[in-house]
C-alpha cells in the first residue's frame, strides 16, 4: 500500500505495497497475481495505488480489475504472464502510469468496459497480442469507455500496438496522444467500430502492417488524427476503410517512407464502401510506397475524401489516385510517379508528368501546384519548407485554414501547404 | 594461406577464417612433409596433420558459438546502448566474420550518428555475398549525406540480393529522383508538366552536343574566292575543321555540346535545324589580278540528328552525323584591259554557289567524374571525324568554287562540364578547347554559361553566355590561271596563244579573335517524352577581323527512350 496521490484527492490508502495483501491472491499460481474487486464498504471515493510491484510469471493475468474503485497503477512490472498483463473489466476508473507491461501471453492491457482508463508515462512491448486492446463486451446496454493512452514507448507487440474494437452497442472513446508506437507486428494503432479515435502528436513507425487503420464498421470509427509522424511502416501510413472526420480530421501528419501509400481510403477492388467521409488537409506526405504501389494519397471507395493544402512529393506510383478523379485541390504534388531503369515495361509509361501526379486523371486540381516543394533536408528527413517554398501562402484562400502559428508557418495568413501550414501546425 | 569453415554455419553467422602465420606455417610444413613420409598417404594422418598445422591464434567455432551467445545479448537490449554495442564488440573480437553482428554493431554506430565507423561496419558484413541488410544501410548512410550514387548502387546492390526487400525498392526510387534520375526519366516517358525548375543536373549539363560539333560555318570563306579557278592544291578547305566551337544555339544548357548523362542503357535521339549567315572577312594574298572581294555572304543550312546512349551510370556514349545546305554568293569583279598595260574594274557577276551533303561526323564520350547532390562534374571528348566532302565543288555562271562539307582531318575537343542546381535555377558551365590540325583553322577555347529558370508548367527559358576565342590560321593555296589572260577574268576562259594554265601561290589567313555570344532560348516540353526547343544567338563583342556568325536560329527536339 502507498500513499494517495494528491492528484486523487482524499484519504490515503495504503492497499499494496507488496504481494500479498487482501487483494492478492495466489502468488505465482494459475490465477492473477492480483485481483481487484469493488472497494469494502466506507472506502468508496477513495483510490488504490499499486506501486512498485513486479507482477509475472502468473498463468493468467498480471492484474485484473473489476468494480468501481478507482485504481492506480505505478511503476510496476507486469510481465511474462500467461494472458494479459492487466485486465479491467468493469466499471472502474483507473490509471497506469510508469509501468513496464511486457512479454505476456496476450494483450499488455485488456481493457473490457468501463469507465475512464489513463495509460500513461510507461512502456509496453513484447506482448503476445495487442499492447493495448479494448474489447467492449459485457453488458448490451450502450456505455462509453474512455481510454487516454498518453506518453508511452508501445512496440514489438505481436499484434497491433493498441486495439479498440468495440462490439456494436459499444463505444471507445480512445485518446492517443504523445505515444512512440514501433516495430509491432502489425499496425500501429487499429480501431474499428464505435471507436472515436484522436491521435495526435503520436511517433507511429515501423509497424509491421500499417501505421494507423480504421478498418471495416457497421458503425464508422470517428477519426481525429492530427501531429502525428506516420513513418517506414510496412503498408500505408494511414488506412481508412471506413470513417468518418470528427472535428479536426486527418491534418498536419507527416507521413513518409511507408512501403505503401501515405494515406489510403477503402480497399483496393472494392469501391463499395461509402461509409467514408474523411478531410485529409495540409499532410505532408513523402516518399510512400515500393515494389510498384504505393500513391500519396489513394482513394478507392466511393465515400467522399476531401484532399486539400497538402504536400505530396517522391511518392511511388503517383501522387494522388482517386476514382473519378475529383475530391483534391489546393495541393502541391512533385516528383511522384513510377520510376525505374531496369524496367523494361514502358507499357506502363504515361502520358506526361501531370498525369504521372494523379494516376492518370487529365487535369490538376484547382490551385493545385506541381512544382518542388523545396525542402529544408529531405535527405535527412526533414520536410519542413525553405522560405522560397512555393507551398508558401498556396492553401485554400479561405479564413478557417488560415495559418495561425508562426512559425512554423510562413509568409501570411493564408495557408501554407503542408504540415507547417493551417489552424493545427505546430512545431 | 587462409583456410575457411564455415559450412557448418548458418548463413551470415559466423563464419570462420583462419591466418595462418607463414613462418610457424613453413616451419611446420616442413616437419609435417616429414611426417606424411612416414605416413604414407593415409588420410588421416593428414586430416590430423592439417589440425595440427592450425596455430594457436586462430579462432575456432567454439569462439564463434561464445560469439553468438554475446549477438543475443545485444539483441536483446536493442537499445543501442553503449552496452548493446560492446556486446557486439566483444562477439566479433571472437569470431571477426560474423556478418550479421558487424550490421548489428553498425547499426548502433549509425543510430548514434558516427557515420564512419557504420560505414565500415556496413561494408564488413557486406562482404557477405547473401546479405541485404548492411547495402540498405549503407545506402541510407550515403542518402543522409547527399551521395546518392553511393546510395544507388548499395539499394541496387542490396536488391539484387534480395528482389523483394520493399524498403531498398522505395529508398532506391528516392535517391533515383533527387540524383536528377527522375528528371531523365520523366522527360523521357511524359515530358510535359515539368513543373518548375529544370532540377536535373544530368538534364542540364548534359545536353547534346552536335551542336559544338558542327562544322564552324566558315567554310565558304575559302573557296568562296573569287578568282581564277581557285584549285586550290595544297590546303583543304577550312571551314569545317575548326568547328566545334561555336554553339550557335544557346537552348538547353546544350552548350557544351556534349549532351547529357543520361541513365544506364537508356537512348536519347534529337533533331536539330539550325540556320545562321555570316559575312567572312578573309585576307587574301595573291597576285592583284586575281583579287575579288575580300567578304561575303554565306547562308547556312544544317540539320544534325544525334543519338546517345548511356553505356554505364556515369558513361555516355554518343555519335551525331550532320547534313548541310550551303549557298554562297560570290560576287567577282572583272578586270579589264582598255589599251596597253592599263586595266580599269569592269563588270562583275554574281555567283550564286550551293552545295549539299553530309559533313563531318563527331563521337562523343562524356565520364562524370563526381556527383553530389545536384551537383555534377564530367569530363568529355568530342572527336570530329571527317566524313565530309572537303572537295565538294559548285557552280553557277560559269564560276566554279570548292565550297567544302567537311573539314578533311581529325578534330580533339576535351573538356570539362560542371551542373549545379541551386533552386530554382540550374547552372551549368564548361570549358572546352579545340585542338585542329592547324592548317585550316586554328584552335579555339569556349567557356559557356547557361542559367535555366523555371517559368510556366513546361516552359523553361535559358539564358546563355558563349565566350570563344579563336587562333587564327593561315594556309597555302595554289591559283591556275590562263597566261595572258585575265583581261577578261572569269568565264569564258580564252586562251592566249602561246599561253597556258600557269599556277600561281597565295595564301589565305582566316582572322581569329574574342567573340561572346548572348543566347537566349526555350525549352518546351511535350507529351510522350519529347522536348522541343528553339532559340537564337547573336554576337554582343565580336572581333574586327575575322568571321563571326552574325545570327544563328534553332529549333530542336528530342526524345528519350528508357
Amino acid at each position: 500500500m502507498t500513499d494517495q496521490g494528491p492528484e486523487y484527492g482524499g484519504f490515503v490508502y495504503k492497499f499494496c505495497r507488496v504481494i500479498g495483501l487482501i487483494f492478492v491472491f495466489f502468488i505465482g499460481t494459475v490465477t492473477h497475481c492480483m485481483a481487484m474487486e469493488d472497494m469494502p464498504a466506507g472506502m468508496a471515493g477513495h483510490v488504490v495505488v499499486i506501486e512498485d510491484n513486479e507482477l509475472y510469471g502468473n498463468s493468467l493475468v498480471g492484474i485484473r480489475i473489476r468494480g468501481r474503485t478507482p485504481i492506480a497503477i505505478r511503476k510496476c512490472k507486469v510481465y511474462s504472464n500467461g494472458m494479459a498483463g492487466i485486465v479491467v473489466d468493469r466499471g472502474a476508473r483507473v490509471t497506469v502510469a510508469g509501468c513496464d507491461v511486457f512479454k505476456n501471453g496476450r494483450a499488455g492491457i485488456n481493457i473490457g468496459e468501463l469507465a475512464p482508463v489513463t495509460i500513461e508515462d510507461r512502456t509496453t512491448y513484447k506482448n503476445n497480442t495487442a499492447s493495448v486492446q479494448t474489447s467492449g463486451t459485457g453488458k448490451k446496454e450502450e456505455r462509453l469507455l474512455e481510454i487516454s493512452i498518453l506518453n508511452n514507448r508501445i512496440y514489438m507487440n505481436n499484434e497491433a500496438g493498441i486495439r479498440s474494437m468495440p462490439q456494436r452497442d459499444k463505444k471507445v472513446d480512445l485518446r492517443v496522444v504523445g505515444n512512440d508506437i514501433y516495430e509491432n507486428r502489425k499496425a500501429g494503432v487499429r480501431v474499428e467500430n464505435n471507436t472515436k479515435l484522436t491521435a495526435k502528436g503520436n511517433d507511429i513507425h515501423e509497424n509491421g502492417t500499417l501505421g494507423i487503420v480504421a478498418l471495416e464498421s457497421v458503425i464508422p470509427p470517428v477519426l481525429d488524427i492530427y501531429q502525428n509522424s506516420v513513418r517506414f511502416n510496412v503498408g500505408p501510413g494511414i488506412h481508412i476503410i471506413n470513417g468518418i472526420t470528427g472535428r479536426i480530421g486527418i491534418r498536419n501528419n507527416w507521413i513518409y517512407n511507408n512501403l505503401l501509400s501515405g494515406i489510403a481510403c477503402g480497399l483496393v477492388g472494392d469501391p463499395t464502401s461509402q461509409l467514408l467521409n474523411v478531410e485529409i488537409i495540409n499532410n505532408t506526405i513523402v516518399s510512400n510506397g515500393s515494389s510498384g504501389q504505393g500513391s500519396g494519397i489513394r482513394n478507392d471507395s466511393k465515400g467522399k475524401v476531401t484532399i486539400l493544402n497538402n504536400v505530396i512529393a517522391y511518392n511511388y506510383v503517383s501522387g494522388i489516385m482517386t476514382k473519378g478523379c475529383r475530391g483534391y485541390s489546393y495541393n502541391l504534388l512533385f516528383a511522384n510517379g513510377y520510376v525505374s531503369h531496369e524496367s523494361e515495361d514502358t507499357n506502363t509509361a504515361v502520358d506526361s508528368n501531370e498525369v504521372l501526379q494523379y494516376a492518370g486523371c487529365l487535369e490538376k486540381g484547382k490551385g493545385d501546384l506541381i512544382s518542388d516543394p523545396l525542402f529544408v533536408d529531405p535527405d535527412n528527413y526533414d520536410f519542413h519548407l525553405t522560405h522560397k517554398s512555393p507551398a508558401i501562402d498556396a492553401g485554400k484562400e479561405i479564413s478557417i485554414y488560415d495559418d495561425i502559428s508562426f512559425p512554423p508557418s510562413q509568409g501570411t495568413n493564408r495557408n501554407d501547404m503542408g504540415v507547417t501550414g493551417g489552424p493545427y501546425a505546430t512545431e | 594461406m587462409l583456410f575457411s569453415c564455415s559450412s557448418t554455419l548458418p548463413l551470415n553467422q559466423p563464419s570462420v577464417k583462419i591466418r595462418l602465420d607463414k613462418l610457424i606455417f613453413r616451419t611446420k610444413f616442413a616437419m609435417g612433409v616429414t611426417m606424411l613420409a612416414h605416413a604414407g598417404k593415409n588420410l588421416f594422418i593428414i586430416f590430423m596433420f592439417i589440425a595440427w598445422l592450425v596455430p594457436d591464434n586462430v579462432v575456432r567455432a567454439d569462439d564463434c558459438e561464445e560469439a553468438r551467445q554475446w549477438h543475443q545479448k545485444g539483441l536483446a537490449l536493442d537499445d543501442n546502448s553503449e552496452k548493446e554495442a560492446s556486446y557486439y564488440q566483444k562477439a566479433i573480437k571472437l569470431c571477426p566474420h560474423y556478418f550479421e553482428v558487424h550490421n548489428k554493431l553498425g547499426e548502433v554506430y549509425k543510430n548514434w550518428g558516427d557515420y564512419e565507423s557504420a560505414i565500415k561496419e556496413f561494408k564488413e558484413a557486406g562482404e557477405s555475398a547473401s546479405f541485404a541488410e548492411p547495402h540498405y544501410n549503407l545506402g541510407e548512410i550515403y542518402r543522409v549525406q547527399g551521395r546518392y550514387d553511393l546510395a544507388e548502387e548499395e539499394f541496387k546492390k542490396a536488391i539484387k540480393i534480395k528482389p523483394d526487400f520493399r524498403e531498398v525498392q522505395n529508398q532506391l526510387q528516392y535517391v533515383q529522383k533527387r540524383s536528377g534520375t527522375f528528371d531523365v526519366a520523366i522527360e523521357a516517358r511524359l515530358a510535359p508538366v515539368r513543373t518548375g525548375a529544370p532540377r536535373s543536373p544530368v538534364a542540364m549539363e548534359a545536353r547534346p552536343g552536335p551542336k559544338s560539333i558542327e562544322p564552324r560555318p566558315g567554310p565558304a570563306p575559302i573557296e568562296a574566292r573569287p578568282g581564277p579557278v581557285p584549285i586550290e592544291a595544297r590546303s583543304r578547305p577550312s571551314s569545317t575543321g575548326a568547328s566545334f566551337g561555336t554553339i550557335p544555339t544557346p537552348i538547353v544548357a546544350r552548350t557544351a555540346g556534349t549532351g547529357m548523362t543520361l541513365p544506364k542503357g537508356s537512348f536519347l535521339v534529337d533533331f536539330q535545324y539550325e540556320y545562321w549567315t555570316q559575312e567572312s572577312g578573309l585576307e587574301f594574298n595573291a597576285p592583284e589580278a586575281l583579287a575579288a572581294s575580300d567578304s561575303r555572304d554565306t547562308d547556312v543550312h544544317m540539320w544534325i540528328g544525334g543519338i546517345r546512349y548511356g553505356l554505364t551510370r556515369n558513361l555516355t556514349i554518343g555519335l551525331f552525323p550532320k547534313f548541310f545546305q550551303k549557298t554562297t554568293e560570290v560576287p567577282i569583279t572583272f578586270q579589264v584591259t582598255e589599251g596597253p598595260g592599263r586595266q580599269v574594274a569592269g563588270e562583275g557577276i554574281d555567283a550564286e554557289l550551293e552545295v549539299s551533303g553530309f559533313g563531318d561526323t563527331v563521337f562523343l564520350t562524356k565520364y562524370r567524374l563526381w556527383r553530389k547532390g545536384m551537383t555534377h562534374l564530367s569530363v568529355f571528348h568530342l572527336l570530329s571525324i571527317p566524313t565530309g566532302d572537303e572537295d565538294e565543288t559548285a557552280e553557277d555562271e560559269g564560276v566554279e568554287r570548292r565550297i567544302p562539307l567537311g573539314s578533311g582531318s581529325v578534330d580533339f575537343t576535351p573538356g570539362i562540364a560542371f551542373t549545379t542546381v541551386k533552386q530554382p535555377l540550374t547552372i551549368h558551365s564548361n570549358i572546352r578547347y579545340v585542338i585542329t590540325d592547324g592548317r585550316h583553322a586554328g584552335d579555339e577555347f569556349h567557356w559557356d554559361v547557361a542559367v535555366a529558370f523555371p517559368s510556366f508548367h513546361n516552359l523553361i527559358p535559358i539564358m546563355e553566355l558563349n565566350y570563344r576565342w579563336a587562333d587564327s590560321a593561315e594556309r597555302d593555296v595554289l591559283f591556275q590561271t590562263q597566261l595572258g589572260q585575265p583581261s577578261t577574268f572569269g568565264p569564258p576562259w580564252a586562251s592566249t596563244p602561246g599561253g597556258g594554265p600557269q599556277t600561281q601561290e597565295g595564301t589565305l589567313t582566316e582572322e581569329g579573335g574574342h567573340t561572346l555570344f548572348l543566347s537566349p532560348g526555350i525549352q518546351l516540353f511535350l507529351p510522350k517524352g519529347f522536348r522541343a526547343e528553339i532559340g537564337v544567338q547573336f554576337p554582343v563583342i565580336e572581333p574586327d577581323d575575322g568571321w563571326v556568325e552574325e545570327f544563328v536560329f534553332h529549333v530542336g527536339i528530342a526524345k528519350y527512350f528508357l
